[in-house]
């Protein structure tokens, strides 16, 4: 292609004192390209023009130029040369000066008015301006002036768009959905575009709860690809495994003649853990990102709609909570953001509360849904600080209430089936669980403790379903003990019973059958760094009871580890004794941590 | 299979038809519990949509009627379909027809106006000539133009028309193209409130009905089993009735119109509720006032 046809090239003086780079003149007739290229005489500078619209070289001022007689034969422009929007669409214009911008503004409002079918394009285009430059995440939550004002320009663009075209909105929620940035594209990609998407919802309150359902689907989808091993490990180990990093580059130096499989497999490994280390970064920057926004929406107007204000945040929430994170199996901090939300207003738990026991008791309902709501509502009301006494109280109540109601309707049922009566099960578990975490806010008082012994426990515990049996080993210890110091209700003899008839059963297929419940605590400890500072203050740590002379050696308690045996017995009378749920080996670390997975979280000794 | 039937145009310079016919729906398995929100929502999410068979976009729909008593679950799709009748009204412009809009974007050589605050027209310059109609339109102002070309089938309908006339307001400063929701009322309104007014009836006297039907479905669907039946299992909807009436969806807008007229009132919706208007050869608007001299709008 020859550089010599193009047309209006002006002097090498002028060109000269832009940048040292060579620029090629736009052309600026586009009215004769473009019908000379329907016509099909001259097809070449149309070409021409293509391409050197893509080589990204082009000075402000020839950029200018063309735009301005894009805007004036914007009638030309329609979908038989869809190239050449498109291209005009991509250039980089948010990066240069504010006339460009401008012009910019303007061409794209008079397109998408005159040529309604480009409207998706030119959205897509917008929201890729979302992605930011650079790669350092941001130092606070907030971007840099340059930046900030890049993207103004670009919400502005968008909000005349859904102006001038009323139905855009919904092409808009499509694009944002196509446009989100994939969760190993990196951190700060994926920060930006967040945050400029809540931007989005402060001038577009009506698009917000489509918006909101959007982020929480792509953050819950990174969510459960990090293991939270892996994140209890970076912690701990983040210098060891840096060490280990540096070692492994260094041996695979030396031993390039002959890569053993276990070096090859090594070297994947820690690429995985790199991968799912960023992958980690990002969901703490995106967690950060939606607290934010939370923060800031309440605060917003904080006057007398403040209360309306706080309400219909939480209902977009609770909404998409219900449809989304219910259904969803091994997410650890996205539910993090309806715990925050509780802890705006003292009504808020008690609506979620509401909303998760209406879920319980709804027949028509899934029972896994059922099941993983009774799980919310234990670790909630034992984790929220803002769950009041009062609250507490009432939810123990309907559980309780429901637990005997359906033990009186079961009369016939001998065995203990977790997969007949799951739903019963997790209501009762999650029953010893937030017995067990707030016994000290419940027996505070005398007048507690007659409330408490009213619930009926221990005829609960001894009925025919035998609802510790299927329990968590820690969370049945530590309920025993918490109801036998306060002499509520009497678990050993049961637990005792239960480890003695506890056979191993082996179906058809081979497999060893589940008989525990399959434990769910949504709010165990949050380990993300940075998004931490948002929970901490309202979350509630395990709480042992005292009582001297627990003091236990690491061997006795690596011996009650799974099921107690029965000789064994006498010191799991005592609180300190409950099982470890993690290895053995990791004991020593245990110590001074929480044990996690599936573990409720107490402290173990 | 389908049986349509005009019902007319609700009135001119809108490009609407009135028309009934007959339906498919395609629900989901989670709605097998609750037909009537299925049906609802299937029904609302044809709304502002390009229906092919119904070859343009649905505005409203009302008098939505289940047409059998069973739905079909053929080979292996999860989806239950069934069959309603319902009246839709449709927004069907063609090449030629004329349309009324309000201009809501004016550059060199392009109006942009709204059709029924929602479709975008775009009245291009075509010929390039300098005497234009279009230098002279002012942003809210209404205006009919022509259609010439017309694509419904994108996510986004695309219109492109000629201007026909630009309408003058009577004091020359022309309403801001937010507030145009009550000018077009106006217009609208010797052919829609009879209809309203029904609507409203109806509703009420069908809510009773439902009321009564939905627990006998409930009770219906509850003990009832899917069966085998050659080669298309069937699902059974409602075994009671061989219609079930369904409300009429369009509550929103028409709560959001009854907030209107109460916001305001002293728009000029009741006043045009009990005359009609004529239009003169001119095509100015003008109702007869008590003494039956002519008043233009």
């Amino acid at each position: 292609m020859s550089i010599l046809r193009l047309e209006g090239t002006p002097s090498r003086a002028s060109l000269a004192g832009l940048t040292p780079r060579v620029h090629f003149a736009l052309p600026s007739d586009i009215d004769s390209i473009v019908s000379n290229f329907l016509t099909g005489t001259d097809k070449t500078r149309y070409q021409e023009l293509l391409v050197s619209l893509k080589s990204a070289s082009n000075s402000d001022e020839n950029l200018i130029n063309l735009l301005e007689s894009c805007y004036t034969n914007v009638n030309k422009l329609d979908e038989r040369v869809h190239s050449l929007v498109i291209a005009i669409l991509n250039l980089n214009w948010n990066s240069s000066s504010d006339t460009l911008a401008s012009k910019f503004q303007q061409f794209l409002l008079e397109l998408v008015a005159t040529h309604t079918y480009f409207t998706s394009p030119a959205l897509e285009s917008l929201l890729r301006k979302f992605y930011g430059f650079g790669d350092e995440p941001w130092p606070s939550t907030k971007p840099s002036v340059k930046e900030e004002l890049h993207f103004s320009r670009v919400h502005e663009t968008i909000n005349q768009i859904l102006k001038i075209i009323p139905m855009s909105a919904n092409v808009l929620l499509q694009a944002c959905d196509i446009c989100f940035p994939f969760m190993k594209r990196g951190s700060r990609v994926n920060q930006s575009y967040v945050y400029n998407l809540f931007k989005i919802c402060t001038y577009r309150p009506e698009m917000r709860s489509k918006i909101l359902s959007l982020i929480i689907k792509k953050v819950i989808s990174i969510d459960v690809q990090i293991p939270r091993k892996l994140l209890e490990a970076l912690d701990d180990d983040e210098e060891e495994m840096e060490t280990d990093a540096k070692m492994d580059d260094t041996e695979t130096v030396f031993t390039m003649d002959d890569v053993s499989r276990s070096a090859a497999s090594r070297i994947t490994s820690v690429v995985d853990t790199n991968m799912q280390q960023q992958l980690a970064q990002t969901l703490d920057l995106l967690m950060e990102q939606i607290f934010v926004f939370i923060k800031e929406f309440c605060s917003r107007d904080a006057d007398e709609n403040e209360i309306i204000h706080h309400q219909s945040i939480f209902m977009d929430f609770l909404d998409i909570f219900e449809h989304q994170l219910l259904n969803v199996h091994g997410s650890h901090h996205v539910q993090f953001c309806m715990f925050y939300l509780c802890t705006l207003r003292p009504i808020l738990p008690e609506l979620f509360l509401t909303a998760l026991w209406s879920k319980v008791t709804r027949m028509g309902e899934n029972a896994v849904v059922r099941q993983t709501a009774a799980h919310y509502i234990a670790s909630v009301v034992s984790r929220g600080r803002f769950v009041s006494v009062n609250a507490t109280r009432s939810i123990l109540q309907q559980m309780s209430k429901w637990c005997h109601a359906y033990v009186e309707a079961q009369q016939d049922a001998t065995i203990c089936d977790v997969k007949m009566h799951g739903i019963f099960y997790s209501v009762c578990q999650g029953l010893f669980y937030i017995v067990a975490f707030r016994h000290a806010d419940l027996v505070a008082t005398e007048k507690g403790l007659k409330w408490v012994q009213s619930l009926g426990l221990a005829k609960l515990v001894t009925s025919r379903l035998n609802p510790l049996k299927p329990c968590l080993p820690a969370v049945a210890q530590n309920f025993a003990t918490v109801t036998r110091t306060y002499q509520i209700a009497y678990c050993f003899t049961v637990l005792e019973k239960n480890s003695r008839s506890q056979l191993p059963t082996v179906s058809l297929s081979g497999q060893q059958t589940v008989t525990n419940l399959n434990c769910f605590f949504p709010f165990d400890p949050y380990l993300l760094n940075r998004s931490a500072v948002f929970v901490n203050d309202q979350y509630r740590e395990y709480e042992p009871l005292e009582q001297p002379g627990d003091e236990r050696s690491d061997s006795e308690n690596e011996e009650t580890f799974g099921t107690p045996p029965k000789e064994s017995l006498p010191k799991c009378m005592s609180p300190g004794s409950f099982t470890h749920l993690v290895s053995p080996t990791k004991l020593s670390r245990s110590l001074d941590k929480f044990s996690y997975g599936s573990s409720p979280g107490f402290k173990a000794y | 299979m389908e049986i349509e039937e005009h019902m007319g145009a609700t009135s001119e310079g809108d490009a609407c038809v009135w028309v009934h016919c007959v339906k498919e729906l395609y629900l989901q398995p989670h709605y097998f519990n609750q037909v009537q929100k299925g049906v609802g929502d299937a029904m609302n999410a044809t709304i502002n949509k390009y229906q092919g068979d119904l070859a343009g976009v649905v505005r409203q729909h009302k008098n939505v009627k289940l047409l059998s008593v069973d739905g079909t679950i053929t080979d292996e799709e999860s989806y239950i379909k069934l069959q309603v009748e319902a009246d839709f009204e449709v927004f069907r412009p063609f090449v030629g027809c004329k349309l009324k809009g309000v201009v809501n974007k004016v550059s060199a050589n392009n109006v942009s106006c709204l059709v029924h605050e929602l479709f975008n027209v775009s009245c291009p310059n075509t010929m390039g000539s300098d005497d234009w109609v279009g230098y002279n339109a002012v942003l809210g102002q209404e205006i009919t133009c022509q259609v010439t070309k017309v694509d419904l089938s994108g996510r986004i309908p695309y219109i492109r028309a000629s201007i026909v006339k630009l309408h003058q307001t009577e004091n020359g400063n022309h309403k801001h193209f937010n507030d145009e929701e009550e000018e077009e009322v106006v217009e609208e309104e010797p052919v829609e409130t009879p209809k309203k007014k029904k609507k409203k009836k109806d509703k009420s006297g069908e809510r009773v009905k439902e009321k009564k039907k939905k627990k006998h479905d409930s009770e219906e669907e509850a003990s009832s089993t899917p069966k085998k039946k050659s080669k298309s299992r069937r699902e059974d909807v409602s075994s009671e009735s061989e219609v079930i009436e369904i409300p009429e969806i369009d509550i929103l807008k028409a709560l959001k119109r009854k907030r209107k007229s109460g916001d305001l009132p002293d728009s000029p919706r009741p006043k045009s509720k009990k005359r009609k208007l004529h239009m003169n050869e001119a095509g100015d608007k003008f109702y007869y006032d008590d003494d039956g001299g002519p008043i233009f709008v």
